[in-house]
């Protein structure tokens, strides 16, 4: 027996999204030259294609950052990695689910997309802010930077969760 | 509700912990803000819906002789996994609350089929949060036979109504020439016949009336025999899955079931139905557009119950009709139905539903099986052809038509 399964609107395959954490370990890995590390890495984004459900893409872009740590980073690489990262938050939960074959309708990707527009922004404009701050002082000064990037990310939270609470509140009121 | 520490987040909670402690241990400000996206998708999926469980409504519909399935699937989440199972295939979707899915069927038989078993679950914070599978949400349809025009069906031999499109035995209008009877008062004027006044009155004022038969209509009985459903490959009949063979004898059944329905609709007469089986479905008999659908829907709700014994006693149809009993005529009880039938003065047609019977691979013992089942419906057709009960073979189109019409004609 035929059958045609259709959804109204676009689709993209399944597998995409499937290969996607690796996609953003490899961004991290051409930063990096061949080391040890390099290899395990690989082998970690090779696992998170393929046995998702051992959170391999978790455990690789912790062993990528360590490969970072041993290597000089520029700007554009820091940006690079950010954006891998970035992709690896919002795919890797999606990977557990997905079957190679399946279809994922854009539609129902929107709110996936609108949140690593908005990871993507804010990380890398405050990527941007630290060589800023390393540069503009001494080496005590370059410390700031993580301070401040902690500061801000403790300030975004405290934003959402207030424009949450808010949000719940006024439901509850018209309810 | 508020969102759970699910597994995903706790993953990259711990990831960026490790990623904000290497870059602190290495003095590298530019590997600290690398832990910043992981912190800010942890902030934002919390703050997605909390998800429920999904709520799946279907509907089914014909499109060109084929079955349409439409789905809608809705919830509080922010999309939804949605399990599509097509017997054999499977397939996974992931699309929107109140996306439609489509589901376009090809189908091979008519009757009852499970077009398709559907199973959602709510997704949340880019599946970091997973919502209760919903129940599985089982489509079903009944297939409409394909549509075969029958030109003439034989009527019962004795038309007892008084309204229809055959000539009947009763008096009435509108039929044929049935007799000369004396005017009475309350006689339509306008049959008087003068010729035969002048001819035959006795006495003074004596006029003689022309009388007619009615036109009747005629009460056909369906009657289909559903204990088993036989494929054209004889070697499947014991353990074959009927669904993935060819034409199969209960398709045969409902072809012709639906096609003798609709004959006696387009000749105005009565149509009943039922099914061979205790307890099986029952249509009495009746006439008229919303009747016929009524017969149309239980003839395509028609499955096999092989499961079911025959009944023990004769069916009651209704009198004076012709009853068209659709069987494969392997079990000597529909045979024996057949007869008596016959004997308690209806009229009766046989119609032969198995399929063209391929007997390739078969062992020797099977071999002589089917031999001794060739020969018991030889016996059943011979008995029928000495009582003058017509046997029609459905799949044999001409021989179809030749029998019926002669049938119709012998009347």
């Amino acid at each position: 027996m035929a059958q045609t399964v259709v959804v109204d609107g676009r689709t993209i395959a399944g597998a995409w999204i499937r290969i996607a954490p690796a996609i953003g370990i490899a961004a991290m890995l051409i930063l990096q030259p061949f080391s040890p590390i390099f290899v395990v890495v690989l082998a970690l984004a090779l696992l998170s294609v393929f046995l998702p459900m051992l959170h391999a893409g978790w455990v690789g872009l912790c062993f990528a950052v360590v490969g970072l740590a041993f290597t000089e980073v520029s700007m554009l690489d820091t940006a690079v990695a950010i954006a891998g990262i970035s992709i690896i938050a919002v795919s890797t939960p999606l990977t557990n689910i997905l079957h190679w074959q399946s279809r994922v309708s854009l539609t129902a990707l929107r709110p996936t997309i609108r949140r690593l527009t908005v990871i993507v922004i804010v990380s890398e404009a405050l990527a941007l802010l630290v060589p800023v701050l390393a540069a503009a002082g001494s080496d005590s000064l370059s410390w700031w930077a993580p301070i401040g990037a902690g500061a801000c990310v403790a300030a975004v939270a405290s934003f959402m969760f207030i424009v949450r609470r808010t949000t719940e509140g006024d439901r509850g009121a018209s309810e | 509700m508020r969102s759970r520490l699910t597994e995903a987040r706790f993953a990259a909670g711990i990831a960026a912990t490790t990623v904000l402690v290497l870059g602190v241990s290495f003095h590298r400000p530019e590997l600290v803000i690398l832990a910043l996206p992981l912190v800010l998708w942890v902030v934002l999926v919390s703050r997605a819906p909390v998800p429920n469980q999904a709520v799946i409504t279907t509907s089914a519909a014909e499109h060109a002789g084929q079955p349409v399935v439409t789905a809608t699937i809705s919830g509080e989440g922010e999309a939804l996994e949605v399990d599509v199972q097509v017997a054999p295939a499977r397939g996974q979707l992931v699309v929107a609350p109140g996306q439609q899915i489509t589901i376009e069927r090809t189908v091979r038989h008519s009757g009852p089929t499970e077009l398709a078993t559907i199973t959602a679950r709510e997704l949340s914070g880019d599946a970091s949060e997973i919502g209760r599978a919903s129940q599985p949400t089982l489509v079903r349809w009944n297939v409409a036979p394909a549509e075969v025009s029958l030109s003439v069906l034989p009527v019962p031999r004795h038309l007892r109504g008084t309204h229809g499109t055959h000539a009947g035995i009763k008096r009435g209008s509108g039929g044929d020439f049935r007799d000369l009877a004396p005017y009475v008062a309350g006689d339509d004027t306008r049959r008087i016949d003068w010729r035969a006044t002048a001819r035959a009155a006795r006495g003074s004022g004596e006029l003689m009336l022309r009388r007619y038969n009615a036109e009747s209509d005629a009460n056909f009985t369906i009657a289909v025999d559903n204990t088993e459903n036989l494929s054209a490959l004889v070697r499947m009949w014991r353990d074959g899955d009927v669904e993935l063979q060819g034409v199969t004898s209960l398709d045969n059944a409902r072809e012709a079931a639906d096609a003798i329905a609709r004959a006696a609709q387009d000749g105005g007469d009565r149509v009943g139905y039922l099914e061979l089986v205790p307890g099986g479905r029952t249509v009495r008999s009746g006439s008229g557009q919303r009747h016929i659908a009524r017969v149309r829907a239980a003839i395509a709700a028609t499955s096999s119950r092989a499961q079911h014994q025959r009944a023990r006693r004769t069916p009651l149809i209704a009198s004076g009709g012709t009853v068209f009993v659709l069987a494969t005529f392997v079990d000597p009880g529909v045979s024996e139905l057949v007869e008596k039938w016959h004997a308690a003065g209806h009229r009766v047609v046989a119609v032969d539903v198995l399929p063209e019977l391929d007997e390739s691979g078969l062992n020797p013992s099977s071999r002589v099986a089917l031999r001794i089942v060739h020969a018991e419906r030889k016996l059943a057709f011979q008995d029928f052809a000495s009582l003058g009960i017509p046997v029609v073979r459905w799949r044999a189109r001409t021989q179809r038509d030749a029998v019926l019409r002669i049938a119709a004609r012998g009347q």
